[in-house]
């Protein structure tokens, strides 16, 4: 759709449809990682003295890592599913364009 | 309520050659001098042998590696789903008008947060690594240095030929105490060396993941250590 002019607009669909299935694969990977960051299997290296103390501080940083993992997530998610919805959008309109202009043809 | 007997209620403790992860890395050592003991060249008990390698021995260097692995795969998994950014950008790039607009800033929003929690994934699991391979380093040299202490040949005799040697006069008690000792001074101060190498590797891992992209340099303390180990 290529429409010039101040309030024009150009857009491929084909293209919007991958970039959300893109966004829709990061949400998944970081999900995946956000998930394996705050695994309990993690940082188990010493039951005390300063090893375990260091791990613990480990621990506890990844774990704050990974729900900034899956707060980004959710906020890829949504502009994910923005663009899912425009690319819905899109689509419909450009069928109804198509429709009238070949209602006008007749 | 049900009262247990003693013995189940009781903490479960390791016997005294181990320590909560097994046996004492200094066991062959610890058994040489416990000999040398016998023909009197040293009076040290084997708790106070054992005693400089405790922190090694309760430091879990599997598990440690294990997690340095699982983190780098972790960043480099990360990196290859993110890396379809670019093309995403092009994409976007070539959607005009209001809506694009507004999707390229939604974008480049998430796209800024998602890096800059990459980077610091990236720069943790990269300081872990190479945490990891100093502490592989440092227990080397420290098993080498009780593999070199514990040979069972003092003073150009085997072990089992020492009493003779001692009785006939052809060795010193004086020098064999000397050497005795020396060997126990070796260990202790390789035992403490790589607990100290180990405790402040782990320390700079925890700092490294706290502050984030290029602050940390792990390999620091772990390679002073090293140095000393020689």
């Amino acid at each position: 759709m290529d429409i010039g002019g101040e309030h024009g607009l150009s857009v491929d669909l084909g293209g919007l449809a991958q970039l959300t299935r893109m966004q829709e694969g990061i949400v998944r990977a970081v999900d995946a990682c956000a998930v394996q960051l705050a695994s309990d299997d993690l940082c188990r290296w010493a039951d005390d003295g300063p090893v375990h103390r260091s791990a613990v501080a480990t621990a506890e940083q990844l774990r704050e890592l990974a729900a900034r993992f899956r707060s980004c997530g959710i906020a890829v998610d949504a502009v994910a599913a923005d663009l899912g919805r425009a690319n819905r959008a899109f689509a419909e309109s450009e069928g109804v364009a198509v429709h009238s202009i070949a209602g006008a043809d007749r | 309520m049900t009262l247990l007997p003693a013995a189940e209620t009781a903490e479960v403790r390791p016997p005294e050659n181990q320590s909560p992860r097994g046996p004492s890395s200094a066991e062959g050592f610890v058994a040489l001098i416990a000999v040398c003991r016998e023909l009197g060249l040293t009076s040290i008990d084997d708790e106070t042998v054992r005693r400089p390698h405790r922190r090694v021995d309760e430091f879990r260097h599997a598990h440690f590696s294990s997690d340095a692995l699982r983190l780098t795969r972790l960043a480099e998994s990360l990196a290859q789903a993110a890396d379809v950014d670019g093309v995403g950008e092009t994409s976007v790039a070539e959607w005009s008008g209001r809506a694009g607009r507004a999707a390229g800033g939604a974008l480049r929003v998430v796209g800024d947060e998602l890096a800059g929690l990459r980077a610091r994934l990236d720069a943790g699991a990269e300081a872990t690594a190479q945490a990891d391979a100093i502490l592989r380093e440092v227990l080397g040299r420290h098993r080498g240095v009780l593999a070199t202490v514990s040979r069972p040949r003092l003073a150009g005799y085997d072990l089992e030929a020492l009493p003779a040697a001692l009785n006939s006069g052809a060795l010193s008690p004086h020098s064999l105490r000397g050497e005795v000792q020396a060997r126990l001074d070796y260990a202790e101060s390789a035992g403490v060396l790589a607990g100290d190498a180990i405790a402040g590797v782990a320390a700079e891992v925890a700092t490294a993941w706290s502050v984030g992209a290029g602050s940390a340099d792990a390999g620091s303390a772990g390679e002073l250590i090293l140095a000393d180990l020689q």
